[in-house]
């Protein structure tokens, strides 16, 4: 039966380069990166490329985990979020190049925001469906797409001030039904 | 932007109306400099901001899971073994301090030094004095990455510390807030409407445990009334009972000399 290393321990073991440590890292938490890499770029190469570069900046130690910032899961979700995202920015200025390409997918994301993607958490399906569809769909834009308020503003045609307000509201909404529903 | 924001300063009602869009990376240069230097001192903006990024933890993790191909695993173990981790670099025995030659050059050049360093004592003192500075510096921002690291992880607790009794009723009453987790000795002192003080007053906090007040620190308040520091209790501070600031006179006293200004029980 395979154990999991405690994650204090499995970091020490790969800043001592020991690859079984990797493998261990990889086997505990490959597959939420990817599901995180693959929601992103909904596209599998670019997610296995982007859980491959997440977990060697973890190997080269590019960027260290402290435990008292949170969980190691945490972190590297974090890590890999902004690694989608980037890898996302560089593919919109090279599109097409995949079958399954982001301006494919960008195009999905802005009709489907409201009956897929990131609410198929359960707690937060809940939620989200509680918001205006024009909330949740610029909360995915921002979120989940990695655009500015000004790039959801060009992808939309919804004017500046409308996205700033309505994306605001949004995410107060979405902090506020989250906390009645935790707490 | 607003015009409550003047400079880096700004009022708590703009800070918090930045807070979703800060947490969410949406903030240009100015507005993401405007809410760092004012988070410490608005309590609700940094109560908000760990809301989001705990939220922001629960989007992450809440994406469908999917199986990557089985290939994934030995690809990945097949890039670390043509990517060696940043090691250190160390000298090896194969790369052995090269030998001193002294030579007439080298005696006069020591000389030099030795003579240039006896003949600036004064500015030696100074840099010592300047070390000492910015280890009271690396001091201060570790405990400042302590605090924020806690607001961010979900475990702060708020106390709010209220007026006792209000000496000029036109005034608005003064408030205090303690920002901490209960298990750890940090917390983040906020206080709003305390009366400026002449030099020789200080302001002192202090915690009750079994009745017997423990001094936790000094501090003053700027032109406003207000100011945030960081204060580090002697226990943990879910040892205590409750807490309290008094008036005291310059370098603060080793008991309450008087009535608090604000108290409050530390329940969480």
């Amino acid at each position: 039966m395979y154990v999991p290393l405690d994650d204090v321990e499995l970091i020490r073991r790969i800043a001592a380069q020991d690859e079984q440590a990797m493998r261990a890292l990889y086997q505990q938490y490959g597959k939420a990166i990817y599901s995180l890499a693959y929601r992103i770029l909904q596209n599998t190469t670019l997610a296995e490329e982007v859980t491959q570069d997440t977990l060697l900046k973890v190997w080269r130690q590019n960027t260290q985990w402290n435990p008292d910032k949170g969980s190691l899961k945490n972190w590297l979700l974090a890590i890999t979020h902004y690694t989608a995202i980037d890898r996302l920015r560089q593919e919109r200025r090279q599109p097409a190049v995949h079958p399954d390409s982001i301006d494919d997918v960008e195009r999905k994301t802005v009709i489907a925001a409201n009956e897929s993607g990131w609410q198929d958490g359960v707690l937060l399906r809940t939620l989200i469906a509680q918001l205006p569809d024009e909330q949740a769909a610029l909360i995915e834009l921002s979120f989940f797409q990695g655009m500015s308020h000004s790039e959801i503003a060009d992808r939309t045609q919804i004017p500046l001030g409308t996205v700033k307000t309505r994306l605001r509201m949004g995410l107060q909404r979405l902090r506020e039904l989250w906390l009645q529903s935790v707490v | 932007m607003s015009a409550n924001y003047r400079g880096n300063s700004a009022d708590c009602h703009s800070i918090l109306e930045l807070i979703p869009d800060y947490a969410f990376g949406l903030t240009d240069a100015a507005e993401t400099r405007l809410v760092e230097s004012n988070l410490a001192r608005c309590p609700e903006a940094a109560s908000q901001l760990a809301d989001f990024q705990r939220l922001q933890i629960e989007m992450r993790a809440a994406v469908p899971q999917v199986e990557p191909s089985a290939a994934l695993g030995e690809r990945l173990m097949a890039a670390i073994q043509s990517t060696p981790a940043v090691q250190p670099q160390v000298r090896t025995a194969s790369q052995p301090i090269p030998a001193r030659r002294w030579n007439a050059r080298v005696i006069l050049a020591a000389a030099a030094t030795l003579l240039l360093i006896a003949s600036n004592v004064f500015w030696i003192a100074q840099a010592q004095q300047s070390r000492a500075q910015q280890q009271q510096i690396a001091a201060q921002l570790s405990e400042q990455e302590q605090i924020l690291a806690l607001i961010g992880s979900g475990r702060a607790q708020r106390v709010q510390l209220n007026a006792v009794s209000s000496t000029n009723p036109q005034a608005a009453a003064p408030v205090a807030t303690l920002m901490c987790d209960p298990n750890g000795r940090l917390a983040l002192l906020t206080v709003e409407n305390f009366p400026v003080l002449p030099a020789d007053k200080v302001y002192q906090l202090w915690m009750r445990q079994g009745g017997q007040p423990m001094n936790v620190g000094l501090f003053r308040v700027d032109e406003s009334g207000r100011t945030t520091v960081v204060v580090t209790a002697p226990q943990a501070i879910n040892s205590f009972e409750s807490a309290g600031i008094t008036l005291e006179p310059a370098g603060g006293s080793p008991k309450p000399t008087g009535q608090p200004i604000v108290r409050g029980t530390l329940e969480y």
